[in-house]
């Protein structure tokens, strides 16, 4: 009697409650509950509760594929299905071809199915559709599948074609017309092999909504971070060899791939060249997605609360004082760029003393092969030598970028005050009278021959009359203090006279006295791009680490000519999990990304490398046996 | 503070804080509509309440009573159940009839939050389960015919199979 009492309780659930419980099920539990009795099988008809059909939980066996097809209603949202096999638990092909009819389908989910190409295209599909996950599915004539689908896929923002082995390489070219694509996964994509170059480039300027490439276990990675675009957001690669290292699993590679040259298809140093020449700037979300899973979900091992720990007690410290480490009362003579070595010997003793002390500090790794691309730049014999320093009881940090005379005077160092560089607004900018006062420069030290030889080159191109240069040149200090954005240096400069120094100078930090100091020489760079230096209160605890950005900056702008819009990115998370030839070196040309996340377990970046970068980019969460030990998840 | 009484269906007087009360949206209109003198002697009857019940639901509410108000749901979202809180799961582990009037009672007294977290561990008791071990949980009869009941066997030999 007692066992009958309870059999009741569920059943005396009014309909309404019942149907909460129910809406809180998945499509598989809705199945196996309709098998249980009248009851259930009744209540579970409720149209209400196939809108949102997640049926991937086994069983998966044809008979509960038809049950769920035949509940789709033109209400449904969301369908996520999975087959058993590529032979069982196959959506039958009318319920492929009826989902045209569904004009509110926004989620499809296709895993592990069989499709032809020839019956059933894409461009069929409802334009409602914002995700789609063909995972696992085999698609005969994916040609045919993906042909003329840019319609149809117009407000797609999640492709995931996670282990299709029938992906060709052309299939770019048809997801290059998505207009909103912003989240693309291709993992395990075993047929996509290293000719993808061309596909790529042409998917780059395609894809301008791409926020997140997930390319891991893909012989292509190389190619797609080389070519992957400034706006993607997150980059996840990861070599096939570690795979078995994460999952115990080996993955085995198609012959081509084996054949394939392995510096082509892995990610090296090299690689991240093009980061160099990048800052980031970091202010978007990641595009968040049902059916993509975040394989770097939030930090589960011990390391968070070392991290939390860290920041307490930094916090507890107070903000740092200015004058903790501007504190260098030293000569303003302590850099000189590289492509003045060999003129070294024109150079003051104490200079050059200095000079060589430091060499390896600040050219560490190209010292050696220094002398063959002087040659490559010996055509080109300009000179000039970048100097900074600190003065410490001026609380100043002065930067110069001048030539040095034939005699190797160094010309006097300017000086640009902290305060003042605060308020862009205020910040005079080298004003006319200045520069033809008994200042240092071209026209004090004018002695040398490269100033005016430059004057005679210059002044036919950028500027058709010289009256009009002269008004210009009266006009141009204001107009270079006020301008706080980078994008006004962009433009060619007619305007700009020659052989008057010219200096800017933005504010635009986050923290309250971070800045960014950028300097702007015409004699000197042949690119008219501000050289901006970022101080972040926290990082910059050693006066050593502004100079090496300045340094950096410098150097590389100098000998690359990068289009001024081209300098950020909006990189956050990069993994390079398990490429053997990332070394400490890639660190150093990613250092200016401030990447939230970076990925370099199984890879031969050492603890030290890791430590320097965290320096600079003390808020990136590092994978790494010594850091972050969390393993991404990967999709099976 | 003010304070209000509740009477449950057995008759049991609840003297409580009208805070923790008006987790139910039910008894919040009722005072609103209703318009509450702090004077009122007069405690609110809840007949479809037994007093076992009601005080495990204000043992509830008073815990939850400085909870942020539950989210909308989001379509788009798919629905978890699995993010159930430790209390909430401790406090969850009676009996089914227990549970079930729990339900009744967070439905009748429309307290969201209450009712969410009871219908996801009804929901938890039946996800990934056959039709026979959900008969058995709940001790269902199974009132299919033979012929239906046929088809239900050979579907389960497919999972036994598995």
């Amino acid at each position: 009697m007692g066992l009958q009492e309870r059999s009741c309780k569920i059943l005396q659930l009014s309909d309404c409650a019942m149907m909460y419980i129910l809406s809180n099920l998945d499509a598989t539990s809705l199945f196996q509950l309709s098998r249980t009795c009248h009851y259930f099988k009744n209540i579970v008809e409720d149209p209400k509760l196939w809108e949102f059909i997640e049926a991937r939980k086994e069983p998966n066996s044809t008979k509960k594929v038809q049950y769920v097809c035949d509940r789709i209603h033109d209400r449904t949202t969301h369908i996520l299905m999975r087959a058993e096999s590529r032979y069982d638990g196959v959506i039958p092909q009318d319920t492929l071809l009826g989902l045209n009819q569904l004009q509110n389908l926004r989620v499809l989910a296709l895993e592990n199915q069989r499709i032809d190409g020839k019956n059933i295209n894409l461009q069929r599909f409802p334009r409602t559709l914002v995700e789609l996950s063909l995972k696992k599915s085999y698609v005969r004539n994916g040609k045919q599948f993906f042909h003329g689908s840019f319609m149809a896929m117009s407000n797609l923002r999640v492709l995931i074609l996670d282990e299709c082995d029938w992906l060709d390489s052309n299939f770019f070219i048809s997801i290059a017309k998505y207009p909103n694509l912003e989240i693309l996964s291709i993992i395990k994509c075993m047929r996509l092999h290293f000719n993808v170059l061309p596909y790529l480039s042409i998917a780059r300027h395609a894809c301008k909504q791409l926020k997140i490439i997930d390319c891991r276990f893909n012989t292509i990675s190389n190619e797609v971070l080389m070519q992957a675009s400034r706006s993607v957001m997150a980059l996840y690669f990861q070599s096939m060899s570690s795979h078995k290292l994460d999952t115990g699993v080996k993955l085995m590679r198609l012959p081509q791939v084996e054949q394939a040259d392995e510096r082509a298809v892995s990610i090296r140093n090299e690689s991240l060249y093009q980061f160099q020449f990048l800052t980031g700037h970091n202010i978007e979300e990641l595009p968040q997605s049902l059916l993509y899973q975040d394989p770097y979900p939030e930090c589960s091992c011990k390391w968070k609360n070392d991290v939390k720990n860290k920041k307490e007690a930094d916090e507890a410290k107070g903000p740092w004082p200015v004058d903790d480490y501007i504190d260098f009362d030293i000569p303003p003579t302590k850099f000189i760029c590289r492509r003045h070595m060999k003129d070294l010997k024109k150079l003051p003793k104490n200079f050059k003393n200095f000079f060589y002390d430091n060499q390896k500090k600040f050219y560490p790794s190209q010292s050696e092969d220094s002398n063959s691309d002087d040659d490559s730049d010996s055509e080109d014999n300009d000179r000039e030598c970048c100097m900074f320093g600190v003065g410490k009881t001026q609380q100043m940090i002065v930067l110069k970028v001048r030539e040095a005379d034939e005699q190797g005077n160094l010309p006097q160092p300017e000086v640009i005050n902290l305060f003042d560089v605060n308020d862009a607004n205020r910040f005079d900018v080298n004003p006319p009278p200045r520069a033809s006062s008994p200042q240092p420069g071209p026209s004090t030290s004018g002695t040398n021959r490269q100033a005016p030889k430059r004057k005679a080159e210059d002044e036919p191109g950028p500027s058709s009359s010289s009256s009009s240069d002269q008004q210009k040149k009266q006009k141009l200090p204001p107009e270079a203090g006020a301008s706080t954005s980078s994008s006004n240096m962009a433009e060619p400069s007619p305007s700009r006279p020659t052989s008057v120094f010219r200096r800017s100078v933005v504010n635009t930090g986050p923290t309250s006295w971070s800045r960014l100091v950028t300097l702007n020489e015409r004699v000197v760079f042949p690119v008219r791009a501000p050289y901006s230096i970022q101080v972040h209160h926290r990082t910059a605890d050693r006066f050593d680490h502004i100079m090496e950005q300045i340094r950096q900056r410098i150097y590389f702008r100098y000998y690359e000519k990068i289009p001024q819009d081209a300098n950020k990115t909006r990189l956050r998370r990069l993994s390079l999990r398990g490429y053997r030839a990332i070394t400490d070196e890639a660190l150093i040309s990613i250092r200016n990304l401030n990447l939230d996340l970076l990925d370099v377990t199984y890879t031969r970046v050492t603890k030290e490398g890791i430590s320097n970068f965290l320096v600079w980019n003390p808020n990136c969460r590092v994978l790494h046996p010594d850091y972050c030990v969390c393993k991404p998840r990967i999709p099976c | 503070m003010p304070r209000i009484k509740l009477q449950s269906s057995d008759n049991e007087i609840f003297d409580i804080e009208v805070e923790i009360a008006k987790c139910s949206v039910t008894i919040k209109t009722m005072l609103e509509d209703l318009g509450m003198d702090d004077e009122e002697e007069e405690a609110v009857p809840l007949p479809n309440v037994n007093s076992a019940i009601l005080r495990k639901v204000l043992q509830w509410a008073t815990f939850h009573k400085d909870d942020p108000p539950p989210p909308e749901d989001d379509e788009n979202k798919e629905k978890r159940t699995d993010d159930i809180s430790s209390w909430d799961a401790d406090f969850l582990k009676v009996d089914q009839g227990t549970l079930f009037e729990l339900i009744l009672a967070a439905n009748y007294l429309d307290i969201k939050g209450l009712l969410d977290v009871t219908c996801k561990t009804v929901a938890n008791m039946i996800k990934g389960k056959a039709p026979e071990e959900i008969r058995k949980t709940f001790n269902i009869k199974n009132d299919f015919t033979a012929s239906e009941e046929d088809q239900v066997r050979k579907e389960n030999e497919w999972c036994e199979e598995k």
